[in-house]
């Protein structure tokens, strides 16, 4: 009936879609249904959805559907219908059909079949209508997918050396400046799939064909470099502008990642190479590092310039191309800067420099990049903004992939070795060498950290320390290690100078709660290079409101800088370290002898006081019975054991993270919260996320009043004394002493009365764990465990 | 006696409306426009001469199938006020592609000896009133190359990192996969967590708790699905659009900026002419992957 309501306008729909015998139905609705009208389209979308099911059914299960489907031409078909739709519905089924069969088809005499009359390539041409997002999407997807089946195997059936002709490239390339950013990066894919495939004669086409395209790349690479440029000098007051700046940064980034894998991939990319030299990175980036010429030049503030040649040095690793860039920027003088870009209305565009009357050739004029360089790491007059990237070119060149060792070698510059080292002793004396200029420039930078009023960052001074690390690895001159571990030492003593003073006047109270948290985030965070750029190409800001890490920005208040010289007292102290040669066992700080109880540790309590209560966990509000420990570091909270005067640990937290309160209402309630250890704050979404978190919150209910006083002051006593032997404790790590008064007292009396003494025997109020392993045994317990013997 | 003209009426839109639930209000609407229509053109289809029962049956059926194809077709190209892309990542073999195809192509129904690989998908969903469409690009095939994963990151507004349930690895390996995605991408980006093919419960290696644990510890959504019996799947892919669409409201995206994977309707840019190819809702432009 609905048939005869509607006329021809559905399908049949056997039970089992996937057999032959629906695929020749549905070759037999396409017959029928030659002519596309609007009463057919319907059910041609349907037959050709419900034919890309059958025959990726059939090549994984019956070899016969993909016979028929070749033997009637089925893809002949396709075309035909697609020619005749004009609003886009069948062209979009169609294209996701074809993309559907390709993407699946598993094996290779199938798609050799289907490739085999040129059909695709017809279609790959068809002028769909582009415009069409959702045509544009499947357009560009199956164009895509194609190109992942490109090899040297099946790239005849697109490329046709006879008559020229590469749809798929030319076709694609076409669309490289698409509004949509999927299909931009499509493109990309596409051509990089092309030009990998190991092919002589298709090379030589596709150098031929995207000559225009890889210079409209390398101008596209100017382009954002030049707005980059641009955020920078704008974006420090505007959030927006921040967001913008960083999305060019990327921009820029993926650019060079995307030409660093033409280059290594296809042999027909030696031009690439040529524009970006002569385009973007000798007009642009090397003129930008020396004196201005020309008021007509579009040139980029220095630590645009030297951001991106170092992320280019780092990111690109063709042979040449690296060489060209260290050479010029290692020895040449301005004479090689042959043109620069300016601006043409809305536009860039290269232009010839005059030539130049014949100068004087003074010292000063030679390795002018290299002066350029070595002066950005100056931080005497200004703070460390040029210092930073000056820094980071150094590290990539010191890390470059593009075998330049002879190059460096030459230029007195240390560098990772990737060759196998043979034999040591034949490496040539001048590669033990460093640049004394640049040697001395690193000290400086270093040893201001030291300085009272220095406007170094932290990430600056970790760089540099990272830099000067990676040149003693490979430097075996003993004089640079005497020279840099002198400069370690005399830093770390500088700054420790400046701690003294926050460690016992300032910030008392909250000194090792600042050291455990910079602690914890000098041990995670690890520098990326690659993803650090977008937040420092800002002027360095004072002000914890541009929401960067304390380790990006200069630190601002009394707190903020107390936090910012340890951190980089952590990072002076392990460069001295490194260059001792010694391990780390002072760090992170131990109090005291014992170990500590762990949760479902057995533990002799028959010397501790204990208390009886009953606590309330917020936020389940599950009630436990327990007795409350405070040893000299930790609460505890046990259940007894087995044997009395055993008990197992259910809650071990630290006194020195414990707060108490009372409760104003009830005189035999405590209220407790035990913090846990700091957490890093590096990480993006952790940003404004406390740094710590609640081990434990909780109410405490005790048998009475007095009961409950005897708690509150136990845990107040406890806390104090265990943040005090933490104190001093960290204190002798750091070898901070405290200030001393006129008569040589020091002015700090409590610390020469530790009233906590370090106990070796069974005190009162301490615990000490038994280190069983077997707590099972303590509950059936013959014979009550032997009171432990405390280790040596 | 035939049915009188008001309670057939009334019927049929009950039934309409039972079945456009899932309809958005302008696509209600129009069905009520068109069941309106309908209804004056009845007597000229000399349909109440049928028997009663037969001819509100199949009455019921053709506006059932009418509004369905509505659904498909008519509204897909529709102007909508903003376009999400997403990305699926996750190992090979999570069912990516099959979560992909059972939200924006219902017309393949997952068989168990057939997956099929897709690699793009679009549909229009509803959040607050708003016709937003999400596509979603599937980024395999492209590991090789870095420029590309990094593009294809930083393009995407959402993201649904996918593992098997039936596979402790593919669990093991969202780690590596998670530090990949928050390093490339947009620091607004929404992540959803799935752990995919939960009908297979007898073959479980992964724990529902830990699937949860890890997106509480790494602040993702989480959601477990199955990409066969379409449980949860519809959910997984809205609620990870109504997450953006709350960062939206809330200013966080720059929705100027189309790097982030966010662009805006046509009707809200006035600088660009409508094309003729998303023209009018009617002219049928394309009928898959609704």
């Amino acid at each position: 009936m609905l048939r005869r309501l509607g006329g021809y306008s559905t399908l049949w729909k056997p039970k089992n879609p996937h057999s032959l015998e629906y695929l020749k139905y549905l070759q037999g609705v396409l017959v029928k249904n030659d002519k596309v009208t609007e009463g057919n389209k319907k059910i041609l979308v349907e037959a050709l959805r419900a034919i890309s099911e059958i025959l990726i059914w059939g090549d994984q299960n019956d070899s016969s559907v993909f016979d028929f489907f070749l033997e009637r031409q089925m893809l002949t078909h396709f075309l035909h219908i697609m020619r005749q739709d004009n609003s886009g519905s069948i062209c979009v089924q169609l294209l996701q059909t074809l993309n559907i069969l390709f993407e699946n088809i598993r094996h290779e005499t199938s798609l050799y079949f289907l490739l085999s009359n040129n059909h695709v390539n017809e279609i790959i041409t068809h002028k769909f209508d582009l415009r069409n997002e959702e045509i544009m999407a499947y357009y560009i997807s199956f164009v895509k997918t194609l190109s992942l089946k490109l090899n040297q195997a099946t790239i005849h059936f697109f490329f046709n050396e006879a008559t020229n002709d590469f749809p798929l490239l030319t076709e694609s390339l076409k669309l490289y400046n698409f509004s949509e950013s999927m299909v931009r990066i499509a493109v990309r894919t596409i051509f990089l799939n092309i030009v990998r495939v190991q092919d002589e004669n298709m090379q030589k086409f596709v150098h031929g064909a995207s000559r225009e395209y890889l210079k409209e790349v390398v101008d596209g690479i100017v382009g954002v470099s030049i707005d980059l440029d641009q955020f920078v000098r704008s974006a420090e007051n505007v959030q927006a502008n921040r967001d913008r700046l960083r999305t060019k940064v990327d921009e820029l980034i993926d650019s060079f990642h995307y030409v660093g894998e033409l280059l290594i991939l296809g042999d027909c990319m030696a031009d690439l190479a040529r524009l970006l030299s002569h385009r973007f990175i000798f007009p642009l980036l090397l003129t930008s590092l020396v004196p201005r010429t020309s008021d007509a030049a579009v040139l980029l503030s220095s630590v645009a310039a030297l951001f991106s040649i170092g992320q280019f040095i780092q990111i690109v690793n063709h042979k040449e191309l690296i060489h060209t860039i260290l050479t010029a920027l290692l020895f040449e003088d301005a004479t090689v800067l042959v043109s620069h870009w300016t601006r043409a209305d809305d536009s860039f565009c290269l232009q010839a420099v005059p030539p130049r009357g014949p100068q004087p050739q003074s010292s000063a004029q030679n390795r002018v990049f290299f002066n350029a360089l070595l002066s950005a790491l100056d931080v005497s007059m200004n703070d460390d903004y040029a210092a930073f990237f000056a820094l980071y070119t150094i590290y990539a060149i010191f890390e470059n992939k593009g075998d330049a060792d002879e190059l460096l070698t030459a230029a007195r510059l240390p560098h990772a070795s990737r060759r196998p080292e043979a034999d040591p002793s034949t490496r040539l004396e001048s590669e033990k060498d460093c640049d004394p200029r640049l040697l001395e420039a690193l000290r400086l930078l270093v040893g201001a950290a030291g300085r009272a009023n220095c406007r170094l960052r932290t990430i600056t001074l970790q760089l540099a320390c990272l830099v000067l690390r990676q040149f003693v690895m490979v430097l075996d001159s003993n004089d640079v290690h005497d020279q840099i571990r002198a400069l370690a030492e005399s830093t770390k003593k500088c700054l420790t100078g400046r701690l003294s003073d926050a460690a016992f006047v300032h910030h008392k109270d909250l000194f090792i709660d600042m050291f455990d948290e910079e602690y914890v985030e000098f041990e995670s965070f690890r520098l990326r290079l690659d993803v650090v750029g977008h937040e420092l190409l800002l002027p360095p800001s004072s002000s914890p409101m541009s929401g960067l890490q304390l380790n990006k920005r200069i630190p601002s208040g009394r707190e903020e800088t107390t936090r910012a010289t340890l951190a980089s007292y952590l990072h002076v102290r392990r460069l001295e370290r490194d260059m001792a040669d010694a391990c780390d066992d002072e760090l992170p700080v131990r109090v005291g002898d014992n170990p500590l109880v762990a949760v479902d540790d057995c533990i002799n309590l028959a010397n501790s006081d204990l208390l009886s209560c009953t606590v309330i966990v917020s936020p389940s509000n599950e009630r436990q019975s327990r007795f409350l420990v405070a040893d000299q570091l930790q609460l505890i909270l046990v259940e007894p054991a087995g044997k009395a005067g055993w008990g197992a640990v259910r809650f071990a937290g630290l006194l020195q993270d414990t707060s108490i309160s009372g409760e104003p209402t009830d005189s035999r309630v405590l209220h407790i919260v035990v913090e846990g250890p700091p957490r890093p704050s590096g990480v993006s979404w952790r940003v404004g996320a406390a740094r710590r978190t609640p081990l434990l919150q909780a109410k405490l209910v005790f048998d009475d009043h007095i009961r409950c006083m005897a708690g509150k002051q136990r845990l107040t006593k406890g806390r104090q004394g265990a943040r005090e032997l933490k104190h001093s404790a960290l204190c002798a790590v750091l070898r901070l002493r405290p200030p001393v008064d006129a008569r040589g007292h020091p002015t700090d009396r409590l610390q020469r009365i530790n009233p906590f003494r370090v106990v070796t025997g069974c005190a009162p109020g301490s615990v000490r764990k038994q280190n069983s392993p077997h707590p099972a045994a303590v509950e059936q317990g013959d014979a009550p465990p032997e009171d432990p013997v405390p280790k040596k | 006696p035939r049915p009188k003209r008001g309670e057939s009426y009334r019927l049929s839109f009950c039934l309409l409306f039972s079945i456009s639930h899932r309809l958005s209000f302008s696509q209600r609407f129009v069905s009520y426009l068109y069941t309106h229509l309908l209804f004056l053109l009845l007597p000229h289809f000399r349909l109440f001469s049928l028997p009663p029962l037969f001819s509100t049956l199949s009455l019921y059926r053709f506006l059932f199938s009418f509004t369905e194809s509505l659904h498909l077709s008519q509204f897909l190209n529709m102007s909508y006020a903003y376009l999400f892309k997403y990305i699926i990542i996750g190992d090979t073999g999570v069912g990516k592609s099959c979560l992909l195809l059972q939200f924006t192509d219902k017309r393949f129904q997952p068989v168990h000896d057939l997956t099929i690989g897709v690699e793009f998908g679009a549909r229009m969903i509803t959040i607050d009133g708003k016709q937003i469409k999400l596509q979603i690009w599937d980024t395999a095939g492209q590991e090789s190359f870095r420029s590309i994963t990094r593009s294809y990151y930083r393009g995407a507004a959402g993201a649904l990192l996918v593992y098997d349930t039936t596979r402790r690895d593919t669990f093991n390996h969202l780690t590596s996969w998670l530090e990949d995605a928050r390093q490339h991408s947009n620091s607004n980006m929404v992540i959803m967590l799935i752990g995919n093919k939960s009908d297979l419960e007898a073959r479980r290696e992964v724990k529902k708790e830990e699937g949860e644990a890890f997106a509480r510890e790494h602040g993702l959504i989480f959601m477990e699905t199955s990409a066969k019996t379409a449980a949860n799947v519809e959910e997984a892919f809205i609620d990870t659009a109504k997450e953006i669409y709350r960062k939206i409201q809330e200013g966080v995206f720059d929705i100027n900026n189309e790097a982030n994977g966010i662009k805006l309707g046509p009707q809200h840019s006035p600088s660009s002419p409508s094309s003729p190819g998303r023209g009018a809702p009617g002219s049928g432009a394309s009928s898959c992957c609704s």
